[in-house]
């Protein structure tokens, strides 16, 4: 992308700043066949088959998060985004150790998590109009899982917390697709 | 000559290949049956996917989706 500057005020419109997630939906990297942008925002998936992408319901108790942490080498060498979300199921079950064990397995995963804002973001993917499909993983590092099942003691709450790591050369994009789209696809 | 619209070669040895188009879920190779598993809210099913149309693929194509391209083909007066 060329060097350009535009303006930019957020003590204009009230912008809805609220943190955090809502919920979330899966799938491996490989499921994505192709993507549609337009200006830059995803409007739409293409699938290797319907059904791929899975719902993530987690606890919402102001602990998910997805930020994407900026970084250049030596201050000029090339930037890069640590992209990491955190999300966090209330409980221990063995329902928990099958989902952890599966999803770790996966070594290239694509998120939408649904902001509190209501903004869609997409972790774990980067546009590539070069590429087939018009896409790629994150370029830097895949993004992937580390699960950790906490027990905790009697006093604490016992849960299953999903880390999800990679890194990127941009930012994550945003998409436009709803809910009922991606649930029918 | 007639425009139509097609998925390229790269994309025809998917057999599943789907997307939506304004709010309906399309194959873009062959309809196919997909299984959805049974859930704790849900029973086991099964979903139909039609192929998609011309309009379809004109749409998508307009949408800018890399997967479909356009061609042109003879019209039969043109042939003749």
């Amino acid at each position: 992308m060329a060097c350009a500057i535009a303006a930019l005020n957020s003590t204009s419109g009230c912008p809805d700043n609220e943190g955090g997630l809502q919920y979330s939906y899966a799938c491996k990297l490989t499921d994505i066949t192709a993507i549609t942008t337009s200006s830059g925002v995803i409007t739409n998936f293409t699938m290797s088959t319907t059904g791929l992408w899975k719902k993530l319901v987690y606890n919402l108790d102001e602990t998910s998060y997805f930020n994407q942490q900026g970084e250049r080498t030596n201050e000029t060498g090339a930037l890069k985004y640590q992209q990491e979300a955190l999300l966090k199921f209330g409980g221990m079950s063995s329902a928990y150790k099958a989902f952890a064990d599966d999803i770790a397995d996966c070594c290239k995963l694509v998120f939408v998590h649904v902001l509190t804002n209501g903004s869609r973001v997409i972790q774990g993917l980067e546009i590539d109009s070069a590429a087939v499909g018009g896409f790629t993983g994150t370029k830097v590092r895949d993004t992937l899982v580390v699960p950790s099942q906490m027990g905790g003691t009697a006093a604490e709450e016992s849960r299953l917390e999903i880390l999800i790591r990679g890194k990127g050369k941009k930012l994550a994009p945003f998409t436009t697709i709803t809910d009922t789209a991606i649930e029918a696809l | 000559m007639v425009a139509m619209y097609r998925i390229k070669p790269q994309f025809t040895n998917i057999p599943n290949l789907c997307t939506q188009i304004e709010g309906k879920t399309i194959a873009l190779n062959q309809a196919f049956v997909n299984t959805v598993p049974a859930s704790a809210s849900a029973p086991e099913r099964k979903v139909s996917v039609p192929v998609a149309t011309q309009s379809d693929l004109k749409a998508l194509y307009a949408q800018g989706c890399p997967c479909v391209e356009e061609f042109e083909e003879k019209l039969k007066a043109d042939k003749e």
